[in-house]
């Protein structure tokens, strides 16, 4: 089984009630689908960067899940059908997956926190690079 | 060698140039560094104030670590975490 991450974004106006139970849904289709759930992380209202469907802002969730491809064509076929769903992506986190190994992982390394925007840059910003490039 | 700095104004040439400091990749320097395209703000210092990939060249990533934060600003891109353009005025205060 593959580890695959899906992030997609919601309307803004969207009452929170209706965004948890969407992603209920979809936490229910993995599993239905031979799939497992590890974290559906709520990466909290953003403004996005550019405006999409004449949206400036969006609300961010993002999926981490095991399972096969029939897994990952399910969700995508929701997310895409949804029209308060404003933008959706697929990676493939990891090749080869031990579920329960990483489940446990998971828990230990704190990774079902929701994810805030407030996280700070870990890497310096280096001075030398805005002069040079521009 | 005294020539070098005669006239402040102007760039030394190619020729009398120092030879420019090399630059480590940072990633390989700090193994615990992670780069994430779901943390746009974390892509920002390879990035000019245009958003655009600075080449590595002048970042000093190695080739592996530069290919990876290719691929994460372009999937950041596509989850408006970044702009594709400096048009898309107001990113700054996003992230």
């Amino acid at each position: 089984m593959r580890e695959y991450e899906t992030v997609y974004i919601i309307h803004p106006e969207l009452a929170a009630q209706q965004v948890s139970d969407f992603n209920e849904r979809l936490g229910t289709t993995i599993a239905k689908n031979g799939g497992r759930l590890f974290v559906a992380r709520d990466m909290g209202k953003r403004s996005l960067a550019y405006p999409i469907q004449k949206q400036t802002k969006g609300t961010y969730t993002c999926l981490d899940y095991a399972g096969d491809g029939t897994v990952v064509s399910e969700i995508e076929r929701l997310l895409r059908f949804d029209e308060q769903v404003l933008r959706f992506l697929t990676v493939v986190k990891n090749e080869k997956v031990d579920v329960e190994a990483r489940a446990q992982e998971v828990i230990a390394r704190g990774e079902d926190k929701p994810l805030t925007a407030s996280v700070e840059p870990v890497v310096a910003v280096s001075d030398t690079h805005e002069k040079e490039a521009v | 060698m005294m020539k070098r700095f005669k006239d402040k104004d102007k760039k030394p040439s190619k020729k009398n140039r120092l030879p420019a400091k090399k630059k480590t990749c940072r990633f390989c320097a700090d193994k615990k560094l992670t780069i994430d395209f779901k943390e746009g703000r974390l892509l920002q210092p390879f990035l000019t104030e245009r958003g655009r990939i600075i080449p590595r060249r002048i970042s000093g990533n190695c080739a592996y670590h530069q290919h990876v934060i290719n691929v994460s600003v372009k999937q950041a891109r596509i989850l408006a975490l970044l702009p594709f353009t400096a048009t898309q005025a107001g990113w700054l205060s996003v992230a």
